[in-house]
């Protein structure tokens, strides 16, 4: 700091003089506190004594080799295997890494809020249910290219977007180059508690035509729900009806970035909460698109939001090309909705013939 | 050339003067404020100047700059009765304008509160989404208004080259911030559920962006801020800070602020409010294809920095 102007009056001087020393004292006190040990939460260090330090270090160990001789032993009682113990695993590699990934101090984030390593965490937990609750069966997943951008359009359904969560799974245990699509949510979601950063953190991004345009323009794959809610928060009546694409949108920015089309059709997912009907003035005071009334929800509180183990299939359909045209074809209204009408039908053709293939709701 | 700069004495004021006073080809350079600066300065000629009033643009008309740097406009404001910032943001602007009618370029200091925090934007926000929505303060809503009269300005008088930039959080320790001031609590509070994405600019950063619209040659609106996003979380455990999750999830912006005053018995403004829950990120790539120049140092550069500063620093 400069000394201050003599002429000024010694009021000012003085306040000056004591500004500068509340930096001082200031930076001498954050130093102190660099110095002081703390964790990575910034408390101070407690030290417990050390059997209970190795005790809570053994738990989780001791705690799996009981449920291994539990399983053992219930299958030489009933002949069956009656706990999963890969299940086990995944669960307790899920819930360390959690911790894990807690203790990262600086971790990357790209400029949507990914973070790749914690998105990766919850592969575990999926594809158990990938493979055993839902017992998915996927064809045509070489349909979707290894590098470079690509959209890839769904029907939606089944209230939580557990479609989406899947069909991400998919790419990765069953495409030769597992990758990340960035799946587009509805911005109302954003607005909520714990979905507006769990949803950036895993990946996803707002619906909007700049994000899905940014995205591409990286060759990332992009996965869109061009019903929307009105997808997902459709009765029971309605299953498998797809609802109207939007306004085509999604194919303006595909041609606009070049992107090819990849339909995807879902079939399983209409089963797992079947509405009954939708409360909207809860849906309204709690900011959600729609309130669902299922056989279970709200009937049996949080264990209704259980999902049902219908059985799934998806297929990858055979990429639609968009580089035909021109990007400034995108603003031709009549080729967009021809080109989402041709999308819409190669979806609604999957979904019967899918149904077909599947012996029963849950077999 | 002939600099002037209005709102000398505060903020990036003085340092802006002391960079401007080392160029050669800077001739003299002018300042203006209700306040005369703390620093010494070689060659900065102050006037004291209420932009408020009429005779301000007189003044400037009578000095006779060829670059009028307009940093007076005011974003931080909480103490400050919001009607006062009020006239000295829209009203100064006014008069600033109405006296630069005969120079050469004009730099308008803005910020990124005048973006809306609307769940209707991208994810990174442009240029063109800055008049989509409502701000979500006394600030940015003001800072709207600067920046209409300045765009009719830039209209009618074809001959003067107008940059307006946006600079987003500027972190440091050299000039309090609210986002500072935010992180020197003990228990900084956040709102439960939300972990928003945060984008900071560095004072050097901020300070070079200035200098360089002042001197260079680029025109038009400009979002100007460090690479990269960083989380809330990350940047409270950077600065070895834990979050206290009081904030209410549910409920407006104001809500939240009574909040934030009972229980800290500070203030924070609006759009710092909102960025606890929202966050905001920007695209920045424009003023990189127009000036050749970014930020150095990242969002991430920013916040080590301010979380661990040097202990002696040497002044100047």
């Amino acid at each position: 700091m400069a000394a201050p102007a003599p002429t000024r009056p010694r009021a000012t001087v003085e306040r000056a003089a004591r500004a500068d020393l509340d930096g001082l004292y200031r930076d001498v006190a954050l130093e102190i506190r660099a110095r002081t040990p703390q964790d990575h939460n910034g408390h101070r260090r407690v030290a417990l004594p050390r059997t209970v330090r190795r005790l809570r270090k053994q738990a989780p160990l001791l705690a799996l080799e009981g449920v291994g001789r539990l399983s053992v032993g219930l299958r030489r009682l009933t002949g069956r295997d009656v706990i999963d113990l890969n299940a086990m695993m995944a669960i307790v590699q899920f819930f360390y890494q959690q911790v894990e990934l807690a203790k990262r101090d600086l971790y990357e984030i790209d400029e949507f809020g990914f973070d790749r390593e914690y998105a990766e965490s919850f592969l575990p937990v999926f594809r158990w249910i990938y493979h055993n609750y839902w017992r998915v069966e996927t064809t045509g997943a070489a349909n979707v290219p290894g590098e470079g951008r690509a959209l890839l359009v769904s029907n939606h359904a089944g209230v939580l977007p557990w479609d989406g969560a899947m069909i991400k799974t998919a790419l990765f245990e069953e495409h030769p180059t597992p990758r990340h699509a960035r799946a587009l949510v509805a911005s109302v979601f954003f607005g909520l508690p714990v979905l507006s950063w769990f949803l950036r953190r895993t990946g996803q991004t707002v619906g909007h035509p700049a994000d899905a345009q940014r995205l591409l323009g990286r060759d990332e794959l992009v996965l869109v729900f061009p019903e929307g809610v009105k997808g997902t928060g459709k009765g029971w009546q309605n299953r498998y009806r797809l609802q109207r694409f939007g306004r085509g949108g999604y194919v303006e920015t595909a041609i606009r970035a070049r992107a090819p089309i990849i339909p995807i059709s879902v079939v399983g997912s209409e089963e797992i909460y079947p509405m009954i009907a939708n409360l909207e003035p809860v849906a309204k005071a709690v900011g959600f698109p729609y309130f669902p009334i299922t056989p279970f929800f709200p009937l049996l509180g949080p264990l209704g939001a259980i999902p049902l183990p219908s059985k799934w299939r998806i297929q990858f359909h055979e990429p639609v090309r968009t580089d035909l045209w021109d990007p400034a074809d995108a603003a031709d209204q009549r080729l967009v909705m021809s080109i989402s009408d041709h999308v819409q039908e190669i979806i609604q053709t999957g979904i019967l013939e899918n149904l077909k293939l599947r012996k029963g709701v849950f077999v | 050339m002939r600099v002037l700069i209005t709102g000398v004495s505060r903020g990036l004021g003085p340092d802006l003067a002391r960079r401007l006073e080392r160029h050669d080809d800077v001739r003299a350079v002018f300042g203006l404020d209700v306040v005369p600066p703390r620093l010494r300065f070689r060659r900065l000629q102050f006037f004291r100047a209420d932009l408020r009033q009429p005779s301000a643009s007189e003044l400037i008309k009578e000095l006779d700059p060829d670059v009028v740097v307009h940093l007076a406009t005011q974003v931080a404001a909480t103490a400050a009765i919001p009607r006062q910032a009020h006239e000295t943001n829209v009203m100064g602007t006014m008069n600033v304008l109405a006296g630069s009618q005969r120079a050469r370029r004009l730099v308008v200091k803005s910020s990124t509160a005048v973006y809306s925090s609307g769940l209707e934007l991208p994810s990174l926000l442009t240029e063109e989404d800055g008049r989509r929505g409502a701000p979500a303060g006394a600030a940015g809503r003001d800072l709207r208004e600067v920046e209409l009269t300045v765009r009719e300005f830039a209209m009618v008088n074809d001959t003067v080259d107008v940059v307006v930039l946006r600079l987003g959080q500027v972190l440091g320790r050299r000039w309090p911030s609210p986002l500072a001031e935010y992180l020197a609590l003990e228990a900084p509070p956040t709102v439960p559920g939300f972990d928003p994405r945060l984008q900071l600019l560095s004072e050097d950063a901020a300070l070079e962006a200035v200098e360089r619209a002042a001197l260079g040659s680029h025109a038009g609106v400009f979002n100007v801020a460090g690479q990269g996003v960083l989380l809330l979380s990350q940047l409270l455990r950077l600065a070895g800070r834990r979050g206290r999750p009081i904030l209410p999830p549910m409920g407006g912006t104001w809500v939240r602020r009574q909040a934030y005053r009972a229980a800290t018995g500070h203030d924070l403004p609006d759009h710092l409010i909102q960025l606890l829950s929202d966050g905001q990120a920007i695209d920045c790539r424009r003023l990189e294809e127009a000036s050749g120049w970014r930020p150095r140092e990242s969002t991430a550069d920013v916040a080590v920095k301010f979380a661990a500063p040097p202990v002696f620093q040497k002044a100047g």
